[in-house]
């Protein structure tokens, strides 16, 4: 990932140099520039940004250490704001599991609003996050920066979605997924039009999230439920398969999941960070914790991999085992059993956290839309799982924004190339920052609150 | 009897001797009681559990309304006058655990505290010995038992006071009965705590600097995370 940035070079004295020494460093400087000029001519139209502020040049490092705290936009603090932490039935008539009697009041979100009328923007999380994630949280405070009204949501892959909002309870199908996020934004959006002046609908949403946000707004068009007026794309996958398998790929890689995989895993860890923990007597767990940790463990990229798959990992079994709860049972949990608050699910954990997102994409999920939707093979299904399948919409549209990174983790070359020349100069992209590591970067946000500020030529 | 019926109310069902159908993937019963990184002593896991609810839900509808509301009516220059005061008062716990644990450094380190922030610090409430280089070394009744050896025992929530074990809630116990009886930190218990409203004060300042929010990851398996980080950040403590 080297290149991206001001070309450098050193100039000795040229007194002391031959006909061949300033030969030499003529061409250096020639390559070096011509380097440049390469890298920046496969971007014709999208708006490549070059170098910004940002410390890490590695995407796995960006990804896990995100934005340091000198490399931050200026947030408004959560206590500034009219924020509201919020609960809702969708579905009243359904009882809610005894295992999941944190989620009894229902749908968990939060809500800014604006003292001025102003147009709201449903933000949807990343990959398996909660409404109050600090990602999430992050974007809220940038929405409401630039003075719109916020409504910050669940994944449908979170458990609190699945178990409160979903109709189905098997997350991941995006015209499924859609339309219960349409049903739970339409409901919020009856409820705060009550409370503050609404003068226009937008979608945001970042990883997974931003993925549903465009699925949201394409099924808005046909249907109008809601009115969206603009989309905010942010770090998507392309395939949510193939995304998917890459995530996983990074635990498996370097990690066996068997007892003896987990435990040399875990010492390991714990070894690494009571180095740290002796060098610092107080961990004071602040913003730039992970940074300070960062730069004193200084982590190999195996180290990085293995940390970025295993909290996938993690992900995917909250998201099975809910889904396997809310469908009876029997793919982690025995069918037709009564799982109670003092159940103990240890046994289902050490099981579990032995299956990919494959595997549950490969046992759950295609089975179950197999049996549902009729002449459809499982290639089909997994297909479907792409931005591909709504190219021409998104190709034509002058409602969608695209900010992400070239360097995203999740991307392969050819779906970056893709989402430029899909998105072209609708699309900026940072040329670092990992995977949503530069979300609350000083350019980022002025990417979200420029292209929010736009969508609304009065208010 | 009464024992037998406590033991039964105490032991959790495992989900997957639930009865019904069994999963599709599940630990075979050699892999049940394997040991396994994740897994933890834990013989009262069903009473555990819900008393874990019980937490979760206290904090929801009193414990988190209170410090918000603390948060909210106190200025933040008087919040860190409370937090620094009440942190002073801990280090008699330090300056005695540490000293059991023949810890030189610390004692002296504990003692250098006490001293500069009671009275430079007048009387606790500015903390001035962390910005001089001597920062608090928390030590506690609890980690003496496991440096001389103890292990953890069987694994506890309490009610409002969390994740804790056999040995350092015993520890938690012992740390406050000493308080309350010997000097010279009684006297100042005596002094300071006559007030109900300052257990509430202290209470509130303590969980205001826990940032955690029970079943804030909207993950099911929460719990066992929760358990395994405390074991293994004890075990960090104590080998500190």
């Amino acid at each position: 990932m080297s290149g991206h940035g001001p070309a450098t070079v050193d100039l000795p004295r040229l007194q002391t140099l031959g006909p061949t020494g300033i030969l030499c460093i003529t061409m250096r400087f020639a390559v070096t520039i011509l380097t440049a000029i390469l890298m920046s001519s496969g971007v014709a139209k999208a708006d490549y940004l070059g170098a910004y502020d940002y410390p890490f040049v590695n995407p796995l490092a960006a990804t896990v250490a995100a934005t340091p705290a000198v490399y931050q936009a200026d947030l408004p603090d959560i206590e500034s704001l009219d924020f509201s932490s919020r609960t809702m039935r969708v579905f009243p008539e359904r009882s809610v599991p005894d295992v999941f009697w944190y989620f009894a009041d229902g749908l968990q979100y939060a809500v800014v609003e604006q003292p001025h009328p102003a147009p709201v923007v449903f933000l949807i999380a990343g990959t398996g996050s909660p409404a109050e994630s600090v990602k999430s949280t992050m974007a809220v405070k940038a929405i409401a920066k630039a003075g719109m009204h916020v409504v910050s949501l669940p994944n449908p892959t979170h458990p609190n979605f699945i178990v409160t909002a979903s109709s189905g309870g098997v997350p991941g199908r995006m015209e499924n997924d859609a339309a219960d996020l349409t049903r739970v934004m339409e409901r919020i959006l009856t409820e705060l039009r009550e409370e503050v002046e609404i003068t226009g609908v937008h979608v945001a949403g970042y990883s997974l999230g931003g993925m549903h946000a465009a699925f949201v707004a394409y099924q808005d068009e046909q249907e109008r439920r809601l009115g969206i007026d603009r989309v905010l794309i942010m770090n998507p996958p392309v395939e949510l398969y193939s995304s998917a398998k890459t995530l996983d790929a990074m635990l498996e890689r370097h990690v066996s999941t068997d007892p003896d995989g987990v435990r040399r895993f875990i010492d390991y860890v714990y070894n690494r960070f009571l180095g740290l923990y002796d060098r610092r007597q107080n961990i004071d767990f602040t913003d730039d914790f992970l940074y300070r940790a960062y730069s004193t463990l200084e982590p190999s990229d195996t180290e990085l991999e293995t940390l970025i798959g295993f909290v996938f990992r993690t992900t995917a079994l909250d998201l099975a085992f809910a889904s396997d709860v809310m469908n009876g049972g029997g793919y982690l949990t025995p069918q037709g059993a009564n799982l109670t608050a003092s159940t103990s699910l240890t046994n289902t954990l050490i099981s579990g956290i032995g299956l990919s997102f494959a595997d549950y994409i490969e046992e759950v999920y295609l089975p179950h839309f197999r049996g549902r939707i009729s002449r459809t093979t499982n290639q089909e299904l997994i297909d479907e799982g792409s931005l591909r399948e709504i190219e021409p919409w998104l190709r034509t549209t002058d409602r969608v924004g695209l900010i992400g990174n070239v360097d995203d983790v999740i991307l392969t070359p050819d779906e970056v190339r893709w989402l430029e020349d899909v998105f072209g100069d609708r699309a900026a992209l940072f040329p670092t920052g990992g995977h949503c590591g530069n979300l609350d970067q000083r350019d980022y946000v002025a990417r979200i609150v420029d292209f929010l500020r736009r969508s609304s030529p009065a208010g | 009897m009464l024992l037998l019926l406590t033991a039964a109310a105490c032991a959790a069902v495992p989900a997957e001797q639930l009865g019904g159908v069994p999963p599709r993937h599940a630990l075979d019963p050699v892999d049940r009681a394997a040991e396994f990184p994740l897994r933890v002593y834990d013989p009262w896991e069903g009473l555990n559990r819900r008393v874990y609810q019980f937490n979760a839900l206290f904090d929801r509808y009193a414990f988190i309304p209170a410090v918000r509301g603390y948060r909210r009516v106190t200025p933040d220059f008087v919040e860190e006058r409370v937090t620094d005061f009440f942190s002073n008062l801990g280090e008699f716990r330090n300056i005695g655990n540490s000293a059991l644990q023949l810890r030189r450094e610390a004692t002296g380190h504990g003692i250098a505290r006490l001293f500069v922030n009671s009275t430079m610090g007048v009387a606790g409430l500015f903390d001035v010995a962390t910005p001089l280089g001597i920062a608090e070394r928390r030590e506690d009744f609890g980690q003496t038992l496991g440096r001389w050896g103890a292990s953890p025992g069987p694994y506890m929530v309490i009610p409002i006071l969390g994740p804790s074990s056999a040995r350092d809630f015993g520890g938690y116990l012992t740390d406050t009965a000493i308080g309350i009886a010997l000097p010279p930190e009684a006297q100042v218990r005596t002094a300071v705590y006559f007030n109900p409203a300052v257990y509430f004060l202290y209470a509130v300042d303590q969980r205001k600097q826990i940032d955690f929010t029970y079943t804030g990851s909207g993950s099911p398996f929460e719990y066992d995370y929760v358990r395994f980080l405390y074991v293994k950040s004890r075990e960090l403590e104590i080998g500190r």
